[in-house]
């Protein structure tokens, strides 16, 4: 009896040291995703709740344009214009007064607008702030409701929102097209490659292709080259009247910009659809088609009636996909236009950028942060759960 | 046997597949299907192929006729933009920033991936799920969510602004991917093999590195792969995480190039070719793997 005791101990502690082992194994990716993931997601949501300690605006002013003054040596400082400038009011801790805010001469030249000028001051004043500790107080939702008033804050939703419909459709639309194009040639597997070349490239090579492709001459933009190109084609068969092409500024037109960062965009990330849509496609069962045809349904009629049917799960996984990146999308737009002309291209991924790094307000851009978690969560869900699903097939 | 009945059951399909295609496809229809395809080809070739003739080309052409041109006085292709981004120096430092940054982070996130999908892929032990759940939800998790307070713990060890501070940020963000992808992929290796090798005496470190490293040469493939472009083509971590410009990479110069008002496009053509070129070698060379990897599901938060 003692023996049967003993060796279920001995099986017990033996089962601990082989769990403690396992546990070895995983140690230094369990503290790199604890500290640098999953942590980190709890600071976020903690500091979006709260708010650097504000100053008075009256007070706030009075400093600000006396500094400014002090410093750029000229009758700069119109309130109007400071107040443009967005979370001018969080900007100042309340111990201004006891800094002295000084900026060297060589700072500032002589050409610098009244705005540069105090961007230049509100990063010195966080550069003070985040060397003394800087303040910071419970302010509860107040950096939401503040996205709501924030102009450029709800552009920025308003645009992820037109690329995640305009984006996502497209992608999926072509690359379902490409893919099932691809397969009925010969030369299926260079097309295929040619097409999502372009995910290899970083974004910011992109955006220098893009720049130039966009150049506003029809003599060097290969886009207006194009355009022209056909209005000339249209023209010499009378079907437009005789008019002069003076090329398109694509990125300097802000009812244009979104279009063609997304045209852009798309030719980056449509290679990733391609080849999902060709792998599901070539795995919808043969004679499922052969049945449809025998029946007498066409080429198109199968396709819609069969295959896409059949592929629906696929043609959800990469909507998810394009949703997550388009969420996301910051490389591209940041070295093409950096959210410009007059905001008209901010996305959420920028403004946060922009938020915590060139304003250094940690707690406004955590809040949007937290935004863009929310809005990816339902995918996080949904992950988990076709995770248990797999588990419990696997088992 | 099995090989032979695979075989032949393949020879039916693609027989299927093709009476399909000529049962439907009357000519007519394979000349669309094929002009459309060439012509959406051509039109995705273009941007590079414009990049690459573009950079070719001397400046005072490159900004008066469009690269189309270019054709008719081959004999005006010039490697004179190579030869100024050479030697400047902010091109060349950039490209050795770009690989200081990207091998590391490419191999270190692989081998902590694996060793922590060893265990999790095998054996049972208590607070496993808990752990694979988390995992796959920070791989959703976007990168701007937790950017902040990412650079704050790295100034605490006060590692921002250098490259293992990067290393260590490319490595936790790619690290969810990592485990993903290699424990799907041991899970489909046979366990008796393991079984086998544990009743021979071998521990777990032997199974590890003899018996399951070398099967899953393809994860491994694929993964680098992954991890190389993501960390070489990457601009936001670099821009937050490194702030001594003299450390930046390509990505970060180039857009700060593209940022300046007097750009220079003799510089900035050869440099962004330039910096595709080893992605773009790497990614015909291994595509087999890279499409592999997206269809494990390779996709990061």
């Amino acid at each position: 009896m003692t023996s049967f005791a003993n060796k279920q101990q001995t099986r017990k502690k033996k089962r601990i040291y082989e769990s403690l082992s396992y546990y070895l194994w995983l140690l230094p990716a369990i503290i790199l995703i604890l500290f640098f993931l999953v942590i980190p997601t709890f600071q976020t949501i903690y500091l979006s709740l709260h708010q650097e300690v504000t100053f008075s605006e009256s007070e706030f002013k009075d400093h600000f344009l006396l500094d400014l003054k002090n410093v750029s040596g000229k009758e700069a400082g119109r309130n109007d214009l400071i107040q443009q400038i967005p979370g001018w009011k969080r900007a100042v801790d309340k111990n201004l007064t006891q800094y002295k805010i000084h900026l060297a001469p060589d700072d500032i030249n002589a050409d610098m607008t009244v705005k540069d000028t105090t961007e230049l001051l509100i990063m010195n004043i966080h550069k003070l702030q985040q060397q003394e500790g800087g303040g910071q107080e419970y302010a509860g939702l107040k950096n939401y409701g503040d996205m709501l008033k924030d102009n450029t804050m709800l552009i920025a939703f308003k645009n992820n929102l037109i690329w995640l419909l305009l984006f996502t459709t497209l992608t999926v639309i072509l690359g379902l097209l490409i893919a099932t194009l691809a397969d009925r040639v010969k030369w299926s597997t260079t097309a295929k490659t040619i097409i999502f070349l372009p995910m290899a490239i970083s974004g910011a090579a992109a955006a220098v292709i893009w720049n130039f492709m966009y150049f506003k001459d029809v003599n060097t933009g290969t886009i207006n080259a194009m355009i022209h190109g056909l209005i000339n084609l249209f023209q010499s068969v009378n079907l437009i009247p005789q008019n002069h092409f003076e090329g398109i500024a694509f990125l300097g037109r802000p009812d244009l910009v979104n279009l063609a960062l997304i045209f852009a965009a798309v030719w980056m990330q449509v290679g990733f659809c391609t080849v999902i849509f060709s792998a599901a496609l070539r795995s919808v069962p043969l004679e499922l088609i052969e049945m449809a045809r025998i029946e007498g349904a066409g080429s198109i009629q199968t396709f819609f009636k069969i295959e896409i049917p059949v592929i629906r799960s696929t043609i959800i996984l990469v909507i998810t996909q394009m949703i997550m990146w388009v969420l996301k999308v910051f490389d591209i737009i940041y070295a093409l236009t950096q959210g410009g002309p007059f905001n008209s291209s901010e996305v959420i991924a920028n403004r946060i950028y922009m938020t915590a790094f060139n304003l250094n307000n940690f707690q406004y851009a955590s809040a949007m942060a937290v935004i863009l978690f929310i809005a990816v969560t339902p995918i996080l869900f949904m992950n988990i759960r076709n995770l248990a699903y797999e588990e419990s097939v696997r088992e | 046997m099995l090989a032979q009945e695979n075989t032949v059951e393949l020879k039916r399909k693609k027989g299927i597949r093709q009476c399909i295609k000529r049962f439907t496809h009357w000519k007519w229809g394979k000349v669309i299907v094929n002009t459309v395809l060439i012509i959406i080809v051509l039109l995705w070739l273009t941007p590079t192929f414009m990049l690459f003739i573009s950079s070719i080309r001397p400046i005072g052409d490159m900004l008066t006729t469009g690269w189309w041109s270019a054709f008719l006085h081959p004999g005006r292709f010039t490697l004179e933009n190579y030869r100024t981004v050479l030697a400047s120096k902010g091109i060349g430092s950039g490209f050795i920033n770009s690989l200081a940054i990207a091998i590391p982070a490419t191999i270190i996130p692989i081998l902590i991936g694996a060793m922590a999908a060893y265990p999790l892929s095998f054996y049972k032990f208590p607070g496993r799920k808990l752990l694979f759940i988390t995992i796959i939800a920070m791989q959703i998790v976007p990168l701007q969510t937790v950017l902040v307070p990412v650079l704050l713990t790295l100034k605490g060890l006060r590692l921002n602004g250098t490259f293992p501070g990067i290393w260590i940020a490319h490595t936790a963000f790619g690290l969810p991917l990592c485990i993903y992808l290699f424990r799907n992929y041991f899970a489909q290796l046979p366990y008796s093999l393991i079984e086998a090798a544990k009743i021979d005496g071998a521990n777990n470190l032997k199974i590890f590195s003899i018996l399951i490293t070398p099967m899953s040469k393809p994860v491994f493939a694929s993964l680098a792969i992954f991890q190389f472009l993501w960390t070489w083509n990457d601009l936001l971590v670099a821009m937050v995480v490194l702030g001594d410009p003299a450390l930046s990479p390509l990505t970060v110069r180039l857009t700060s190039l593209l940022g300046s008002l007097d750009s220079g496009w003799n510089i900035m053509t050869p440099a962004a070719f330039a910096s595709m070129l080893l992605p773009l070698i790497i990614f015909l060379a291994f595509q087999k793997y890279f499409v592999r990897g997206i269809l494990a599901g390779a996709v990061k938060g």
